[in-house]
């Protein structure tokens, strides 16, 4: 199931960056890892998820690759730790993430998944602890950049 | 909004309590002046349903080594390690837990509680209003900080 609901998120996440920047990106599961990025600044946006399924999805890249994306969805140049970055991920991951809880909740089993609102979270040597969960790791990748998205499902759920 | 955040405040101060910790709120509900914390390690639990937003416990790793500590009996932690990361996902879990008790005309779903460990950390709680607070504890100071969607 975890691999139908991470092929979700990441197709909604490639179909949501293509029309707000105009990348064409490809994703893969690559083996699950969390942070995958474990130098340099990292950000990290977390949505959690109740219903019949309880967890997190976790959008991860480095804060290179945060400020180009920030600055293909505002159309103009923004500084380092410009809050105009942090917001531009809130939204995009908001936006994806919720797509892709609708198709799944418009599935004939009808899970009633809820998600909260993304929390960004931008540090050094981020480590992210998620007890009892079973984790997907998909990469998305696009010339020379890529993010990652983290499905943690609890396996108490 | 600054009465849910002195719910689970209070909330917290009785899970405190409970594993034999005195925890004195500062009764303080300020809007953060940035977005940074002074504070290393966070766990997160996110609302759903009637309210929907997130509630971030933060402290140092040396707060969180002694309430993991003393949740395990008094026994002897020298680190953050998997055991001690797991027990104050509890405490937050059981904080939260507590709390929605108190909320008798809503229904509110919790997610599962996640850790965040790193240095210069920066944390935006969504779009919207985020009040914060303060419980101070024998070993340091906990920090409460609630983000709900009006």
């Amino acid at each position: 199931m975890s691999v139908e609901y991470l092929t979700q998120f990441s197709t909604n996440c490639i179909e949501v960056m293509n029309k707000m920047t105009g990348l064409s990106c490809e994703w893969q599961e690559v083996v699950p890892c969390l942070p995958a990025i474990t130098e340099g600044m990292t950000v990290v946006s977390l949505l959690g998820l109740t219903g019949s399924t309880r967890g997190r999805v976790v959008m991860e890249m480095d804060i290179r690759v945060a400020r180009e994306l920030a600055e293909m969805m505002n159309g103009e140049s923004l500084k380092e730790m410009d809050p105009m970055i942090f917001y531009s991920l809130t939204e995009l991951s908001n936006i994806f993430s919720g797509k892709a809880i609708t198709q799944l909740n418009n599935r004939p089993e009808r899970p009633g998944l809820r998600l909260t609102p993304p929390n960004v979270f931008v540090g050094e040597k981020i480590q992210i602890f998620a007890e009892k969960a079973t984790l997907r790791t998909a990469q998305i990748r696009w010339n020379n950049s890529f993010l990652y998205i983290h499905l943690c499902i609890d396996e108490r759920s | 909004m600054k009465n849910y955040l002195e719910s689970f405040t209070k909330a917290t101060s009785n899970v405190l309590s409970q594993i034999g910790a005195e925890g004195k709120e500062s009764g303080e509900y300020l809007i953060p002046e940035d977005i940074f914390c002074k504070h290393e390690v966070m766990v997160i639990i996110g609302l759903t349903q009637a309210l929907r937003g997130s509630v971030v416990y933060s402290m140092s790793p040396r707060t969180a080594i002694n309430i993991a500590s003393t949740m395990m009996g008094g026994m002897t932690i020298a680190e953050l390690d998997e055991m001690a990361r797991s027990a104050i996902c509890e405490f937050a879990n059981m904080s939260a837990g507590v709390c929605l008790t108190t909320f008798q005309d809503l229904e509110v779903d919790i997610t599962p509680p996640t850790m965040v460990i790193g240095e210069k950390m920066a944390l935006m709680l969504g779009l919207y209003d985020v009040f914060i607070t303060h419980i101070t504890t024998p070993w340091g100071e906990i920090e409460l900080r609630l983000g709900i969607e009006q």
